[in-house]
């Protein structure tokens, strides 16, 4: 499978940068700054309430619930689960399925380093997570598909439960044909081949115009043969999760009607699929159904791009939405007229990694932020206090009945003052007095 | 106004409810404009908030008397309760918004410098609030201030049990406000079923647990997030050592405003049974003060339709409690329900933390070890001291509850980043393929190196000395 001079190491390039320094990283970043979030908050001095001592303190919810995806089994379960930690909840973590050999190892070693009173591991199928779906929570945290995201949403309703869903979606990227076609390919390539395609925010498809089409399929040809110079059935390369996901993907590699124009390779023994390229992939084709999440990459030419603007805006919100450009005006009419979770140019992936950024969903993607800070104030609860001195009730005695007019008069002293609709000069001049 | 007033009539005429069979083309309608891209200028936000302001400013005596017909509101508690709270509310967002709407720039990091991280403030699409009816206007239409200051279209649900109010806000909307984007809807369940069945970006309900299950059961088939504005059985944990009479005013003004029909009215009082009488003194001088001709004469607030006050007639009835004072009733009354669990606060710690999170949790004491013995010990959506009731008020504090009195943050500044969608941009320079270049196959040893360089340092679990005199140190 590999050639005969590449270490261990080598195997593990993409379960290190792309899982486990990620994982480490983020725990760190919160190991180091948490005990600042959990610092009492004063808000924004206001001589009305300064009376009040207004503080607003940050606690635990109670206990978390933190479902776990496949494809990144432990980024997306064991920062949460240091989040959890951080913010002062008990936690209980579902480990994917899919991934035994990953699940297993962390279920074995959890209760070597963490308190086993708070911090558990579930393991199981389906079963074993609609029983825990069926009790309640203080706080799910859900990554996975869309249509197990209204399960959990569902049964977390029954018990009001708060959730964050990160989900995913058919990430769009809109291709500038006056780009860099080679950059853009390699980025690109590499984005479709991390993990074979199994990433939430990885690109699922690329609108180019017509004309710049062919350009683009050249630069990925060339960059194939610089990824795999032995071709990718050598190379040490990330394969599909099941043998349902296998079949699935190369079901679409079969049913789709766009021109293979790098890759193609298969091997069901290993569950191996090349990161292939297509062109001239319509609108309809089948591998445009649904978010691929596997190793396919379509090119779909496109007239103009608000047939792409209109058909991304009726396929619900995708996670990430990409724009190959250096031309700001372009950048911004992609940014105005699409929703998504990020929105990033010239690159992806990178928006999960970059410190003090929020990520999450919108839409059919999803909703609630995470990472980081972010990960810490969803899952801690904002307690606001306050305290009521003596001398209140000698400045807002009005509150106290008998109701007197003398009374609605002082309630009123308490109304700001309210610009008029269409101010004229006098209006004017007037706004830049204190009173 | 005397104590004969006669109940509202509530009849069909006076609020009309929406066809059901057009509640979906209203939302389609919203959303359209809204994908159209109107709401996205922060100046027409603006004139649209200024507007919404003048809604009520222009109406204060027709919003003053529709308060009186449907709750028997005196003039005070519709202006200070509600209307000036409302206006109060608005104009801090529309002085603030634009501010807030600024593009957030993250700490800076001299790994992700240079890409131009950025968080950009965007709208969700349209927002479904249903508002209650105990504080009809406040609870629900400071959050379709928020829907405009964060430039959601909106859909505004009002509560049909508070018809002259409701009929009073759908005649005024069309007259303000943009109809192409920020329509009422009316009606009971049917309507409200209707309305849940569409799909929205968000969901602001303020109301009942019931029924906020009911809410976000709809919203989980939509993957739509919610905030549910919920209530709970608020205690008060009375220090035997406070003044009973400041104890007593504060408590009794807060359970008779609205008739007790307020989301954070204390519900009731847990003191050691020694202080009980003292409370129980202080609570009938107050009540002499309040209502120096009897409470039958003064202008209070009724509850809000038949069954609510067949409701709280029957506990009234049912109660093996002694009455303290009040318990009068017509149409309109007021109680207390002071409860007593022996000696032990810890006791009545326990007993709360049996209970659902309430929404308020209030604790009356000069001793700040008691109160942290409270706060450490219970959860709850706020915590008050010496007061009740009077968090809501205060800007720049968040206003929402935990477990079953509701989830999610609002008022001002919270209100405009839940209905917003923080949108991180980030931007890949041509440089980043050079500095990153190990992230490309063909992957090597040296490139496994390089990628391990972007592992922070990571302490040891048992530091010797060594350790941390090289904590210091840079490397």
């Amino acid at each position: 499978m590999s050639s005969s001079n590449v270490t261990s190491s080598v195997l593990h390039l993409e379960a290190r940068a792309a899982e486990l320094n990620g994982v480490v990283t983020d725990l760190m970043y919160t190991y180091d700054n948490f005990e600042a979030w959990t610092k009492p908050q004063k808000p924004t001095f206001n001589l009305k309430f300064w009376a009040f001592s207004p503080v607003i303190k940050r606690v635990p919810k109670g206990v978390v619930l933190i479902i776990g995806p496949f494809n990144y089994p432990l980024t997306s379960t064991v920062c949460y689960l240091g989040a959890a930690i951080a913010s002062g909840n008990a936690c209980v973590v579902k480990m994917s399925e899919l991934t035994p050999n990953v699940s297993a190892t962390l279920t074995e070693l959890l209760p070597k380093y963490l308190d086993q009173d708070p911090f558990r591991i579930v393991n199981g199928n389906i079963p074993e997570t609609t029983a825990l779906l069926q009790l309640q929570w203080d706080h799910i945290v859900f990554t996975g598909s869309a249509s197990v995201g209204r399960v959990v949403a569902a049964a977390a309703a029954k018990h009001s439960t708060p959730t964050t869903l990160e989900l995913g979606g058919q990430n769009p990227v809109f291709c500038d044909p006056k780009m860099d076609m080679y950059l853009t390919a390699r980025r690109l390539l590499w984005s479709k081949a991390m993990n074979a395609g199994q990433t939430c925010t990885v690109v699922n498809h690329i609108f180019i115009p017509y004309e710049a089409q062919d350009a683009l399929a050249e630069a990925f040809v060339k960059v194939n043969n610089e990824f795999y110079p032995e071709g990718p059935e050598k190379a040490t390369i990330s394969t599909l999760v099941t043998d349902v996901a296998y079949k699935r993907v190369k079901g679409l590699l079969e049913k789709t009607k766009g021109e293979v124009v790098c890759g193609g390779q298969y091997d069901e023994g290993r569950r191996f699929i090349a990161p292939t390229v297509l062109k001239n992939v319509a609108l309809d084709d089948a591998v445009m159904a649904s978010e691929i999440f596997g190793p396919i990459l379509p090119i779909v030419p496109i007239k103009n791009f608000q047939d792409a603007l209109d058909w991304t805006n009726a396929h619900g919100h995708p996670l990430s939405a990409y724009v190959f450009t250096d031309d700001p005006k372009f950048k911004e009419y992609i940014f105005n007229n699409t929703q998504s979770g990020q929105f990033v140019v010239n690159d992806t992936g990178v928006q999960a990694v970059i410190t003090g950024l929020p990520f999450g969903g919108v839409g059919e993607s999803g909703y609630g932020t995470v990472k980081g800070q972010y990960s810490f104030e969803t899952l801690s609860h904002l307690r606001a206090t306050c305290e009521s001195p003596r001398f209140v009730d000698t400045i807002m005695g009005w509150r106290f009945p008998p109701y007197t007019d003398a009374k609605v008069k002082q309630a009123a002293a308490l109304k700001p003052t309210i610009p008029p609709l269409n101010p004229g000069w006098g209006s004017y001049l007037r706004s830049w007095m204190p009173f | 106004m005397s104590s004969t007033n006669q109940l509202p009539i509530q009849t069909a005429s006076v609020l009309k409810y929406t066809p059901v069979d057009e509640i979906k083309q209203i939302r389609e309608d919203v959303r359209a404009t809204f994908d159209s891209g109107r709401l996205r200028p922060l100046q027409y936000r603006k004139e649209q908030l200024l507007r919404l302001v003048h809604l009520f400013e222009d109406n204060y005596s027709r919003f003053e008397e529709a308060c009186k017909i449907d709750l028997g509101r005196h003039k005070l508690e519709a202006t200070a309760y509600e209307l000036d709270m409302v206006v109060t509310e608005l104009m801090y967002i529309y002085n603030n918004f634009e501010t807030w709407a600024q593009p957030q720039k993250p700490p800076f990091d001299i790994k992700s410098w240079a890409f131009s991280p950025l968080i950009r403030k965007v709208p969700k699409g349209v927002v479904l609030v249903i508002g209650p009816f105990n504080y009809p206007v406040n609870s629900a239409i400071s959050f379709v201030g928020g829907a405009i200051a964060t430039g959601n279209a909106c859909v505004l649900k009002m509560s049909e049990l508070v018809p002259h109010i409701s009929a009073l806000v759908s005649e005024l909307f069309p007259k303000y406000l943009d109809q192409d984007l920020f329509r009422v809807v009316n009606g009971a369940v049917r309507e409200t079923t209707a309305l849940l069945d569409l799909q929205w970006d968000h969901i602001v309900f303020t109301g009942s647990p019931a029924v906020g299950k009911i809410v976000s059961a709809a919203a989980a088939k939509h993957l739509t997030p919610t905030t549910l504005e919920l209530g709970g059985k608020n205690p008060v944990f009375c220090d035997p050592a406070m003044d009973p009479y400041v104890t007593a005013r504060r408590l009794l003004w807060a359970k008779t405003i609205n008739a007790g029909q307020t989301c954070t009215a204390p519900n009731h009082v847990f003191i050691p049974q020694e202080a009980q009488e003292a409370l129980s003194n202080a609570f009938v001088k107050v009540y002499k003060e309040f209502y120096p001709d009897g409470a039958e004469n003064a202008v209070i607030t009724n509850l809000v339709n038949d069954s609510a006050f067949n409701r709280v007639k029957g506990l009234l009835e049912k109660t093996r409690g002694e009455v303290v004072c009040g318990g009068q009733f017509d149409v309109k009354r007021r109680w207390i329900a002071p409860t007593v669990l022996k000696n032990d606060i810890q006791e009545a710690i326990d007993f709360t933390r049996s209970q659902p999170h309430p929404l308020s949790l209030y604790v009356f004491t000069d001793d700040s070890d008691f109160e942290e013995q409270i706060f450490s010990q219970t959860q709850s959506g706020q915590f008050v001291r010496n007061d009740c009731c009077v968090q809501a008020s205060i800007q720049g504090s968040p206003f929402g509850g935990v477990g079953q009195s509701g989830h999610g943050m609002m008022f001002g500044r919270w209100t405009f980043d839940t209905l917003s969608h923080f949108r991180p941009t980030a931007s890949s320079p041509r440089i980043t393929d050079t500095l990153l270049g190990w992230r490309f196959p063909p992957y090597t040893d040296s490139k496994v190196k390089q990628a391990a360089v972007m592992k922070p340092r990571v302490p040891a679990l048992n530091p010797g000395w060594g350790e941390w005199l090289r904590s210091w140190t840079p490397f």
